[in-house]
């Protein structure tokens, strides 16, 4: 069966760090996984062909919420846009049990929201998440035995 | 009657919002329906039909559900009953009444008389038909609604 982006899952938990409650937020539409490395130059006279070391790797999530009053999802990606306390997501391309299925866990800052209003919309949220300062760091998720295995993107 | 199909929920609501604003009394009534035949010599009172006109998935809302429109159609039709042709008075009020009765009401994105559901196009085409109303002095006036929901 073909991978979709509405079969996508946005989890986010509800309790402790080390001991999750994933549940999905559904009221997501568009969401785009943005994972990039800074790089810098490495190169040398031992050779003429430039050379790029990975530095540090940004995770930035954009995507769009419907708007609600009584959603859940919706509610909390809104409370922490307006505090100081990160949602501890799990960004995959599937199901949390499905075999194979890949993503991220993160505790992520709400950056933006952005909600166009304009008459003749359905206004969803426009959002952005980065990786909160947390000594629970990022890290990439591949599903396997049904469950969610974490690989922290370590450093040197 | 409860029903499950959205569309026929979709026609009841505009029933219940056209009954409340209206309060049909005697042989004026609104009602849904499949089908009508309408014989102008026994027609008495004012009626409204409401009918299911279509169904049409839009696009995806969320990851949760879908975007999906629900057509509906509105029949007003009323004879007139005095001598000699209908008078330019009485045509005036049921176009009046198409449009505060029918179109203004089911309209409204303010309101939203379909729960859940906003109005996304509407027309009255015709106004009045203009053979029924000289051949069999009818007054007859289609109103159009596609209702849109994001079930996301």
């Amino acid at each position: 069966m073909p991978k979709l982006g509405v079969t996508s899952k946005l989890y986010r938990n509800t309790n402790t760090y080390g001991s999750p409650t994933w549940t999905e937020v559904s009221c997501i539409s568009d969401l785009a996984v943005n994972a990039a490395w800074d790089e810098a130059d490495a190169s040398s006279r031992a050779s003429r062909v430039k050379q790029q070391s990975k530095t540090m790797m940004g995770l930035e999530i954009t995507g769009k919420a419907k708007v609600s009053d009584t959603d859940a999802g919706f509610l909390a990606i809104w409370a922490a846009l307006h505090s100081d306390t990160p949602l501890d997501c799990l960004i995959l391309n599937g199901a949390k049990d499905s075999n194979g299925v890949r993503g991220y866990r993160c505790e992520f800052n709400v950056f933006s929201g952005n909600e166009d209003q304009a008459m003749a919309n359905t206004p969803y949220l426009d959002f952005t998440l980065k990786p909160a300062a947390s000594d629970n760091f990022a890290a990439y998720v591949v599903v396997s035995a049904g469950a969610p295995v974490l690989t922290t993107i370590t450093g040197a | 009657m409860t029903v499950s199909s959205r569309v026929l929920t979709v026609c009841d609501a505009c029933v219940a919002a056209i009954s409340t604003f209206w309060s049909p009394t005697g042989d004026d009534s609104v009602e849904r329906l499949y089908e009508v035949d309408l014989d102008a010599s026994t027609l008495t009172g004012r009626k409204v039909y409401v009918f299911p006109a279509g169904t049409a998935w839009v696009e995806l809302g969320t990851r949760a559900g879908d975007v999906h429109d629900e057509r509906v159609q509105v029949l007003v039709v009323e004879r007139y009953t005095d001598a000699g042709p209908a008078t330019k008075q009485w045509v005036d009020e049921r176009v009046e009444f198409v449009q505060d009765a029918v179109l203004d009401l089911l309209d409204d994105p303010r309101e939203q008389p379909v729960t859940g559901y906003w109005c996304q196009e509407s027309a009255v085409d015709p106004v009045y038909d203009i053979e029924e109303l000289t051949q069999r002095k009818l007054f007859l006036s289609l109103a159009s609604f596609t209702f849109r929901a994001n079930d996301g």
